[in-house]
């Protein structure tokens, strides 16, 4: 998608478009829409009301101070005052719709992208059972097949009251499934070890809980490339991964831009911000530390294991780094950065494979972490999770959002503003918090 | 001259290719899972690296024990593991020992650690080692490190006596290691 369609679309009142190929700063409306196209964007937003603060890549960031924006992109800084952040959000908020991208690409192959979940099969079968946190740690909505139970699940979290709420989607499980036969088997076939997800619940940072909560963003996230991958076979120009917590990709046959606020480094409280971009031949990464670091111990095998990821597809000795320095002014955050060329005939993909999750906590499972989960299970097939994707199936999936309410729908499902899934027939088959569980009861 | 890197998907192997690069020293990344011993020979690399992991540790041991005693090799991390394995040593874990952590290396200046300072830091990820009563008797000591909970030094580098092989713990590509480049220099032109 080249900017002129993406303004086409946003002319045509599209506010979410998910496919991005490049950021404009021509106002600051359309800065928010380029900027803010992720649900979790919003929950920071609303939990910084006076202050939003976002880094696209090592040169574009968009703040917003009260009633004034500001974008900048490298030495170049645009500012709108008298431009409250708030009415634009809301208004976003409101009219939150997808453009038909069918009618553009006639040839779209019906996933357009994916991410595929860590979703353990208990909870699908019993109301009681807490749901492992972990899984909105790498991931915001997901649908979900169950290969065995022959169902379709649309999983929405509702981030406001946290609860999470299933929907079953059978209507159009024969479709989907068909439509995943296409994809390649190890997409399809991921699968997690439910007691392994477990343990990762959130807040429990108990090593073997950290080794399994990168394990399960390791999984996610290569699934989510073999997505990408099939979206590159078919032709797609260009896909955004579909709301994983968190996390934002850019991607086109050309350039990447993605970085990673991980969970992991969150917990571990030992790095806050990676990101990686590759423009051109020119691959970069970036780790942002906080000063002092609670760890520097691990904030520098972090940091190796970065500067091994971007290795494995770096031109050989092509690797700069630059020496760390104090980000911002109150010496809160130290930024490392490296530069390299990548090796020639190496794809976006390869790089994205090779590079993510950056600087991932147990370096080296980003592809093997899926059999190591499978072979810890007597049955991984019953135990494990089935298996979630992967779509975004153009015009049937949208999001509908307004106010406090956030519900995923399908084009034949639609929820209005302020209704409950409830309210407007759709089945709720589990609640996954004993809260929920028990107002069903 | 080339170098044969064997990757065991390590946390540096791929950094160490960098280093080389960096030093111009050709250096081919191979998957373990991808070489035979006779493919290795095939391939005839002037020296090998191996930062092999656990899953395939006897593979790594039966490269070392053939390629060993007329082929430079050097075990880094758990490269050093399997050295100590290949020559029969025992290992134990070093209580105090963590990932990441860095230790001052004190060396005897031979030829991997020559003309590098004495000591020079060097980060560790595994907490295995040897200690002097378990040393293999066909390897020799040429680093150590203070250990606080043992009253005996850790070893973190090896030799052997007749062939070119060594190894050590540390990781010369880590960040907070001194003297990386210069170490994998002296391994491939001293």
């Amino acid at each position: 998608m080249d900017e002129i369609t993406f303004s086409d679309f946003a002319a045509a009142g599209y506010n979410y478009i998910p496919v991005i190929r490049k950021q404009t700063w021509h106002d600051s409306l359309g800065a928010l829409l380029r900027c803010f196209p992720e649900s979790s964007v919003w929950k920071l937003a609303f939990k910084h009301r006076t202050y939003v603060y976002l880094t696209l890549d090592y040169q574009h960031k968009i703040s917003a101070f009260g009633n004034t924006i500001v974008a900048q992109q490298g030495q170049t800084v645009h500012t709108w005052p008298d431009t409250p952040l708030w009415p634009y959000i809301e208004d976003l908020r409101a009219a939150y719709t997808v453009p038909p991208l069918h009618s553009i690409y006639a040839d779209l192959p019906p996933l357009m992208g994916g991410m595929i979940g860590i979703l353990p099969r208990a909870p699908s079968q019993n109301s009681t059972t807490s749901w492992p946190d972990a899984t909105w740690l790498v991931m915001k909505t997901v649908i979900i097949l169950d290969t065995h139970e022959k169902t379709l699940w649309l999983l929405a979290y509702d981030d406001p009251i946290h609860r999470h709420t299933w929907i079953t989607l059978n209507q159009q499980l024969d479709v989907i499934t068909k439509r995943l036969a296409d994809v390649p088997e190890e997409t399809a076939l991921m699968r997690a070890h439910a007691q392994q997800a477990k343990i990762a619940l959130a807040h429990q940072t108990t090593p073997e809980a950290l080794m399994t909560l990168a394990q399960a963003q390791t999984q996610a996230l290569d699934a989510c490339y073999a997505a990408m991958r099939y979206v590159s076979t078919n032709t797609v120009h260009s896909a955004l991964m579909p709301e994983p917590a968190d996390f934002l990709a850019y991607v086109d046959s050309h350039t990447i831009a993605y970085w990673l606020h991980s969970p992991t480094f969150q917990l571990l409280g030992a790095a806050d911000t990676c990101h990686i971009t590759l423009s051109g031949q020119t691959l970069c990464g970036y780790l942002a530390s906080p000063v002092p670091s609670p760890d520097e111990t691990l904030a520098s095998l972090l940091w190796d294991s970065l500067r091994n990821d971007l290795s494995q597809v770096a031109l050989p000795g092509s690797m700069r780094i630059v020496d760390p320095a104090i980000a911002d002014g109150k010496h809160h955050w130290q930024q490392q950065y490296l530069q390299t060329q990548i090796a020639e005939d190496t794809s976006v993909f390869d790089v994205l494979r090779a590079c993510h999750p950056a600087s991932a906590f147990l370096g080296c499972p980003k592809i093997d972490a899926p059999f190591k989960l499978n072979n810890t299970s007597s049955e991984p097939y019953l135990l494990g999770c089935q298996i979630a994707i992967i779509g975004w199936d153009h015009q049937s999936v949208m999001w509908v959002s307004q106010k406090a309410k956030h519900w995923h729908s399908t084009s034949d499902i639609h929820v209005s503003s302020g209704e409950t899934c409830e309210e407007i027939g759709i089945p709720v088959i589990a609640g996954l918090t004993p809260k929920l569980a028990k107002d069903k009861a | 001259m080339s170098v044969l890197l064997l990757d065991h998907d390590g946390q540096g192997t791929h950094t160490i290719a960098q280093y080389l690069g960096e030093l111009e020293i050709d250096a081919d990344v191979y998957k373990s899972h991808q070489l035979s011993i006779d493919d290795i020979i095939t391939l005839d690399p002037s020296h090998i690296i191996l930062s092999p992991s656990e899953k395939n540790l006897e593979e790594t041991i039966a490269i070392i024990q053939h390629l060993g005693p007329d082929r430079p090799m050097l075990g880094i991390g758990l490269g050093f593991i399997a050295v100590i394995q290949a020559c029969y040593g025992t290992l134990e874990s070093i209580p105090g020992f963590y990932a990441g952590q860095v230790h001052q290396v004190k060396h005897t200046g031979t030829r991997l650690f020559h003309g590098l300072p004495n000591p020079l830091a060097g980060v560790c990820y595994q907490h295995h080692s040897v200690t002097v009563d378990n040393l293999p008797k066909t390897l020799d000591v040429i680093a150590w490190t203070p250990s606080s909970s043992k009253l005996t030094d850790v070893i973190v580098a090896v030799k052997h006596q007749s062939w070119p092989l060594e190894a050590i713990l540390f990781h010369p590509e880590a960040m907070l290691s001194e003297y990386g480049h210069k170490l994998l220099h002296n391994f491939v032109h001293k």
